[in-house]
């Protein structure tokens, strides 16, 4: 489902009397909740997608969505590469290829890093800066999710 | 006369398409189609243009399998787009493709082809194309999409190499005459458009249907390589992102992007 769609049905609920809703579409499915205890918080899957709508019982007043702040448990090195889509992660363009990069590698931007398969689509992702690899996050072959972090990398 | 090399004057007269193929190479002999075509795209080649060679050396699969493609019998080409919709969308092309050349199989050849998730198009549980598609992505990014296609077409079946002459066929092996390359190749970019254009538009459920008419193994019972893993369960549908919903043996439904279905009857694998 969409992101304006989604928005569109979150709006929905806050300016209703109804708590839920939740909606079926080409198997998967959208549940929003009025959360009227904490803060607001958003789940997301495969199948199901979970949001809670903020309380809107004796407000006028538009209540914005809060996004989290993560905090990271250890100082990391380097910026992550993230995965731009949901698919199968391959550091190498055939089994018995050598892999695009290693830990250590010196990479300039544009160079391919890693492929992500999905539909039979494979998607090159490519450096976004030059660099040198100090961690490779996800294993071969590997399912990852959308904006799961593959590759952390020293900026030169 | 139909295993005369394919010029580019014989496509750019006879092509109805507007977008696909507004502008054509041809090549006697190239490495990859794909590969050219990438790297066009990466110098900023617009979207339509249509890479054809009637001989490819170095011709790939997914994972780098080798794609057998001899000259002047099939149709080895691919064309760079510029999908208007999101990224995560695209994988959709990959099932209007084979959507497409299936159609055009069925016209021309009076055939019925079956197709295997995600774009494999069989005849006779044999497989007839290869679809591959590849893309960059660079800051969360795709600009275009390079659409691989391999059809083999004239080919007689004792030509294939025997590691896949019980998996691979032809149309001519498979309808016992020759078919022209150009009016197959015209035919198909022309159903290509269409989809394609309704892929543009977000007409995402024409496509997924016009795909699940032509899968005679949704509802069956399949086993899914994902590399070492074996996911059995039964194939139900196709969400609106083109993957395939499994309902595992414990009830639960997995939506998978990648893997090589088999499919199992009455215990046994029957087609692969």
């Amino acid at each position: 489902m969409k992101e304006e769609e989604i928005k569109r049905l979150v709006k929905i609920v806050e300016e209703s009397n109804i708590d839920t809703l939740e909606i079926s579409r080409w198997g998967r499915s959208i549940k929003i909740t009025k959360n009227t205890m904490g803060p607001n918080s958003m789940t997301n899957s495969h199948s199901t997608q979970t949001y809670s709508a903020p309380a809107t019982a004796l407000s006028q007043q538009p209540v914005e969505p809060k996004v989290q702040e993560a905090k990271p448990e250890t100082p990391a090195v380097g910026d992550e590469i993230k995965s731009p889509m949901v698919g199968t992660f391959f550091l190498s363009p055939a089994p018995d290829a050598d892999p695009y990069v290693k830990v250590g590698s010196t990479v300039k931007k544009g160079q391919v890093l890693c492929i992500i398969e999905a539909m039979k689509l494979m998607n090159e992702i490519e450096s976004e800066h030059d660099g040198k690899i100090v961690e490779i996050l996800v294993e071969n072959a590997q399912p990852v999710e959308y904006n799961q972090p593959l590759f952390r990398i020293e900026p030169a | 006369m139909f295993n005369k090399p394919i010029v580019a004057e014989d496509l750019e007269k006879r092509v109805s398409a507007k977008l696909i193929a507004k502008r054509v190479v041809v090549f006697q002999t190239l490495g990859s189609t794909n590969d050219f075509a990438k790297r066009l795209a990466q110098n900023g080649e617009g979207c339509g243009t249509l890479i054809l060679t009637n001989e490819q050396t170095e011709g790939h699969g997914r994972q780098g399998r080798r794609w057998y493609a001899p000259a002047n019998a099939g149709l080895w080409f691919s064309i760079i787009l510029e999908p208007t919709q999101p990224t995560d969308m695209f994988g959709l092309v990959s099932l209007l493709a084979a959507v497409a050349l299936a159609k055009t199989i069925e016209r021309i050849t009076f055939l019925s082809p079956a197709l295997k998730w995600p774009n494999d198009v069989l005849i006779n549980s044999k497989k007839v194309s290869g679809i591959l598609l590849e893309s960059q992505f660079s800051n969360n990014r795709s600009a275009s999409l390079v659409l691989g296609i391999g059809i083999n077409v004239n080919q007689k079946q004792t030509d294939f190499p025997e590691e896949i002459r019980q998996t691979a066929t032809s149309l001519r092996a498979q309808t016992k005459h020759a078919i022209d390359r150009v009016s197959l190749l015209i035919d198909f970019l022309h159903n290509l458009e269409y989809f394609y254009l309704k892929f543009n538009d977000g007409n995402f459920g024409l496509i997924i249907d016009a795909w699940k008419e032509r899968c005679p193994f949704l509802g069956k019972d399949i086993s899914l390589q994902q590399n070492k893993d074996e996911i059995i369960g039964r194939f139900e549908n196709l969400d609106e992102y083109g993957r395939m919903a499994l309902r595992l043996q414990n009830g639960q439904m997995k939506y998978l992007s990648a893997g090589e279905p088999n499919f199992i009857q009455r215990g046994e694998q029957c087609y692969s």
